[in-house]
């Protein structure tokens, strides 16, 4: 992994996360707005060898909280499910699209939900809307991944990330 | 590897709030090169630390306050403009008046919209101008560069105006070519009379009738109508029966303009 490289499109994507764009392609009634790191975190946990998933997976994590405005609850919950889907995917191969839509609402379901639960602690407020912003964000993401993974795809060897390679 | 991380975001968890609220400025510091792009969430990471999570509540009730304001200064706004622009319109208005009548130029014109129009056989206007506006009984009432009536009544914030065609007006006129200055009176309908004009004198059908100079509240004449119609008196053929038909028709008036002669000075 060419971490510098890393580094940089992990700040244009927290940059466009953190921006009006999301707003923009908002959808629903409650403005259900697309995850973009959400969707690098299930990337890289799902083609990264061991402990660079970690790693992208706490550093993703760490962005989503600068967006958030509070340090801890994404760092940990993205940090941990990261973790969980690398070591997951030495058991089960997510290769199809639909697999990789899946992948990405459960994660997005899971991890946001710690996250808002860890937030309690950071002093955030649990908002009636929260479930269902988190539901519509997930789906969201998870129908925008299968777009976004072959875009990433193509940066891939730019990136240096060591293509993992499912044996059984 | 795992573990140290855990432990490292744990502690960051713990960390408090104003510690970590420098790493959110220095993010937004990134959306100051493309303001458009920023959204208005992070501004809370600007305010000052909550001390406790009783402040989310008062932030967020701040912030609808703020909203609030916002809106009421927005809407505040557009109607300052609206308002420009009509007093804009006004004045445009009333400083083409001045050029119209250059005889009027010590005058003062002021500009007034008809609140109601005419009701029934009544040929009687009500104004959005009073006396609080300097208007008094007597003034002459224009519209289209015609004298249209006389001020009747008045009020503090209206007035009425009674319109040459009116029943009870009566107006003292001069038409143009025969310099006859006779008194001019409504008939209640959409024309005005004017009588005892000897039949000597010459009238013509569509010569102009002006108001006869009245000293004080019209100094120069100005146009009321024209001649409709100009025949033998029934009653004494000795005499012209003269029916005049309003420069301006009287339902279609929207607004006015009343001239004071000699209005009070600006301090």
């Amino acid at each position: 992994m060419r971490w510098l490289r890393f580094s940089f499109l992990l700040l244009v994507v927290a940059f466009v996360q953190g921006s009006s764009l999301p707003d923009i392609v908002a959808v629903t009634k409650s403005g259900a707005r697309p995850d973009f790191l959400l969707i690098l975190l299930v990337f890289f946990a799902l083609h990264c060898y061991g402990y660079e998933a970690v790693i992208t997976s706490f550093a993703i994590g760490f962005a989503a909280d600068i967006v958030n405005q509070a340090i801890g609850p994404y760092l940990i919950s993205f940090g941990l499910f990261g973790a969980f889907l690398g070591s997951m995917r030495q058991v089960i191969a997510i290769r199809r699209t639909l697999h990789v839509v899946g992948t990405v609402v459960a994660s997005g379901i899971a991890a946001g939900l710690l996250a808002q639960l860890l937030g309690l602690i950071k002093g955030q407020s649990w908002q009636p809307d929260t479930f269902s912003l988190l539901l519509g964000s997930a789906i969201y993401s998870g129908l925008l991944a299968p777009y976004i993974f072959s875009g990433l795809l193509s940066i891939i060897d730019w990136l240096g990330v060591k293509k993992y390679h499912f044996t059984r | 590897m795992f573990s140290w991380l855990m432990i490292g975001a744990l502690i960051c968890l713990f960390l408090p709030q104003s510690l970590t609220d420098r790493l959110h400025v220095t993010f937004l510091s990134l959306y100051k090169f493309t303001p458009s792009l920023g959204r208005s969430i992070p501004l809370a990471a600007i305010a000052p630390p909550a001390s406790d999570a009783g402040n989310d509540d008062e932030q967020a009730r701040r912030c609808r306050q703020l909203e609030s304001e916002k809106r009421q200064l927005e809407n505040h706004l557009a109607n300052l403009s609206a308002e420009l622009a009509a007093e804009h319109a006004k004045v445009e208005k009333l400083a083409a008046m001045r050029s119209r009548f250059p005889g009027l130029a010590g005058a003062a014109f002021i500009d007034a919209d008809v609140i109601t129009g005419l009701k029934g056989g009544d040929r009687q206007i009500m104004i959005n101008r009073g006396q609080a506006d300097g208007i008094r009984n007597g003034q002459y009432v224009l519209a289209n560069n015609s004298v249209i009536g006389l001020v009747h009544e008045t009020w503090t914030r209206t007035s009425l105006v009674k319109l040459i065609t009116d029943k009870t007006s009566s107006i003292a006129v001069e038409i143009s070519g025969s310099k006859a200055v006779r008194v001019m009176k409504g008939s209640g309908k959409d024309y005005a009379r004017i009588g005892m004009v000897p039949s000597s004198k010459h009238v013509s059908r569509g010569a102009a009738v002006y108001t006869y100079k009245n000293p004080g509240l019209l100094d120069v004449p100005v146009i009321v109508g024209k001649v409709a119609e100009c025949k033998h008196d029934d009653d004494n053929p000795l005499l012209w029966d003269i029916t005049v038909s309003p420069a301006v028709k009287a339902d279609e008036l929207i607004s006015v303009t009343i001239v004071v002669m000699n209005p009070p000075k600006q301090e």
